[in-house]
């Protein structure tokens, strides 16, 4: 009798101490997870800037008499395979489509490059008022998509380091918590390019990376 | 549980209060200690946060024109609240590019109101001739990119090769001033002028908490001291009162420095600063001269 009831008091005791953990780890993954999501929105915020960019700079461009016409379509048809990806709005992506995604804008990336490489041949265009304020907007999108990226896979690592580590991981797979895909910085062709223009002579432009 | 608690009792309170005021010094000494980590690492990879809102560490300004340079940014925070911060480096650290290690700057700097993210620096490092505005979140819809750029070429440049550092920041001042005019209202103080800054507000929040624990532990081994004499009920009293009031004081912090007033400056008008805990996006524009 006696040891019937010390062995319900230990099992009671296990059941709340585990209990317990769970409810600590679910909050901590939730608190984790959160700002994950976040950083997620912010990363499509600055590539829909850059998808929205990308209209008017292609018409201003096109204006330009005898413009080379390769690019112009590379950039259309890298348009086209981005808006063909269904991201589920507010959240991280799996791991196939984040790479489908980031394969996609890797080529738009490459393509504005390469455009912007050859515009600077074209002398009317870069005294183009219109022309050189995009051109700043794209290397200021450039530069946000790359800020927010690398901010969201420091974010994701907190949250990935937690879902690995101990006492988390005993309840993250319970729960429904995986680790979140990366963006992986490829040489090159993930990098996006730094747009950057010289418009009064000097020194020479930094070229922008050749996409794959 | 119930025999546990008599037998710690009859342990003897002293063994007790001992171990858990040697306790509580550990805990302080591990959180003082976490807060050295940080504060070595994060120096070692940027500048230190300025405590003013010029920075000339190419000391390429002439004399007073830093401290006129400040006032005017030191008033324009007082009356906007915005953030505007000019730094002159000699050159960009090796292994950095411009771009990034501008928005490291501005995330250490944090310059602009917490939620606001209106914060801005201007970024000029002379031996390389290489100038950035980096823009926070809340400043963007205002000062785009392609306008950064136009301030850059068309006012700053030109001063800049004439070695006219101080105009050249001064005339790019004005047409941001302009651009941003009736973004942002600000309190008529600095973040410096109040007190608290991000930082300070974690860390007295720290203090607070660990204080409270501490506190909270030593009057439940007292309580429990005198739990048999029948006046535990009193000491518990007043141990929830001074929770309460703890508490209050912690409140209290808090909410003056987020709504900007509620503490009387006490340094005048010093225009010092204070970062206010604002983000940057990497926005913003770079230019040569």
């Amino acid at each position: 009798m006696k040891a019937a009831l010390i062995g319900l008091v230990v099992i009671l005791g296990l059941v709340f101490v585990l209990l317990m953990g769970g409810c600590s780890s679910y909050n901590k993954l939730v608190s984790l997870s959160e700002p994950v999501d976040k950083q997620w929105a912010q990363v499509e915020n600055a590539y829909q800037r850059r998808f929205d960019l990308i209209p008017n700079l292609v018409k201003t461009v096109e204006a330009q008499a005898n413009f080379e016409k390769g690019t112009l379509t590379d950039i259309a048809t890298a348009r086209a395979s981005i808006n063909q990806i269904r991201l589920a709005p507010g959240q991280v992506p799996d791991e196939a489509t984040m790479a489908q995604f980031d394969q996609a804008q890797a080529k738009m990336s490459g393509a504005l490059g390469r455009m912007m490489a050859i515009s600077e041949s074209y002398p009317e265009l870069k005294a183009n008022g219109g022309f050189r304020d995009l051109t700043a907007e794209l290397a200021g999108t450039e530069n946000r998509i790359s800020v927010e990226r690398n901010r969201f896979n420091e974010t994701a690592q907190s949250f990935n380091l937690a879902v690995k580590s101990m006492p988390t991981a005993l309840y993250a797979g319970m729960f429904g918590f995986h680790p979140k895909p990366y963006f992986k910085s490829n040489a090159g062709a993930e990098a996006p390019p730094k747009v950057e223009f010289n418009f009064n002579g000097g020194k020479p432009a930094s070229a922008p990376v050749p996409a794959k | 549980m119930k025999s546990l608690m008599s037998r710690s009792r009859s342990c003897g309170n002293m063994g007790l209060k001992k171990a858990l005021w040697e306790s509580s010094w550990l805990l302080f000494f591990l959180i003082a200690f976490c807060f050295f980590q940080g504060a070595v690492r994060a120096e070692s990879v940027v500048p230190p946060k300025p405590t003013t809102f010029v920075t000339d560490q190419a000391g390429i300004l002439k004399a007073g024109e830093a401290e006129m340079l400040n006032h005017r940014l030191a008033e324009y925070e007082r009356s906007t609240s915005t953030q505007i911060l000019v730094a002159f480096f000699n050159k960009i650290p090796e292994n950095e590019v411009l771009e990034d290690y501008s928005v490291k700057v501005f995330d250490a700097w944090m310059p602009g109101q917490k939620g606001k993210d209106n914060g801005l620096i201007f970024f000029v490092f002379v031996q390389d001739h290489k100038m950035r505005l980096q823009v926070g979140y809340g400043l963007e819809p205002k000062l785009p990119d392609s306008v950064c750029r136009r301030i850059l070429d068309e006012q700053a440049k030109p001063a800049f090769k004439q070695n006219a550092y101080a105009d050249g920041v001064n005339r790019s001042l004005d047409v941001m001033e302009k651009a941003l005019a009736g973004e942002y209202v600000g309190t008529g103080r600095t973040v410096n002028d109040t007190g608290w800054d991000g930082g300070s507000i974690f860390i007295m929040a720290i203090i607070g908490i660990v204080l409270m624990v501490v506190l909270g532990f030593w009057f439940w081994s007292i309580g429990r001291v005198y739990q048999s004499a029948g006046a535990g009920e009193a000491i518990g009293y007043i141990f929830s009162s001074i929770f309460q009031l703890l508490y209050n004081i912690l409140l209290m912090i808090l909410s003056s420095s987020s709504s900007g007033g509620g503490r009387s400056g006490g340094g005048g008008s010093s225009d010092g600063y204070s970062g206010g805990g604002g983000r940057t996006g990497g926005g913003g524009a770079s230019g040569d001269w």
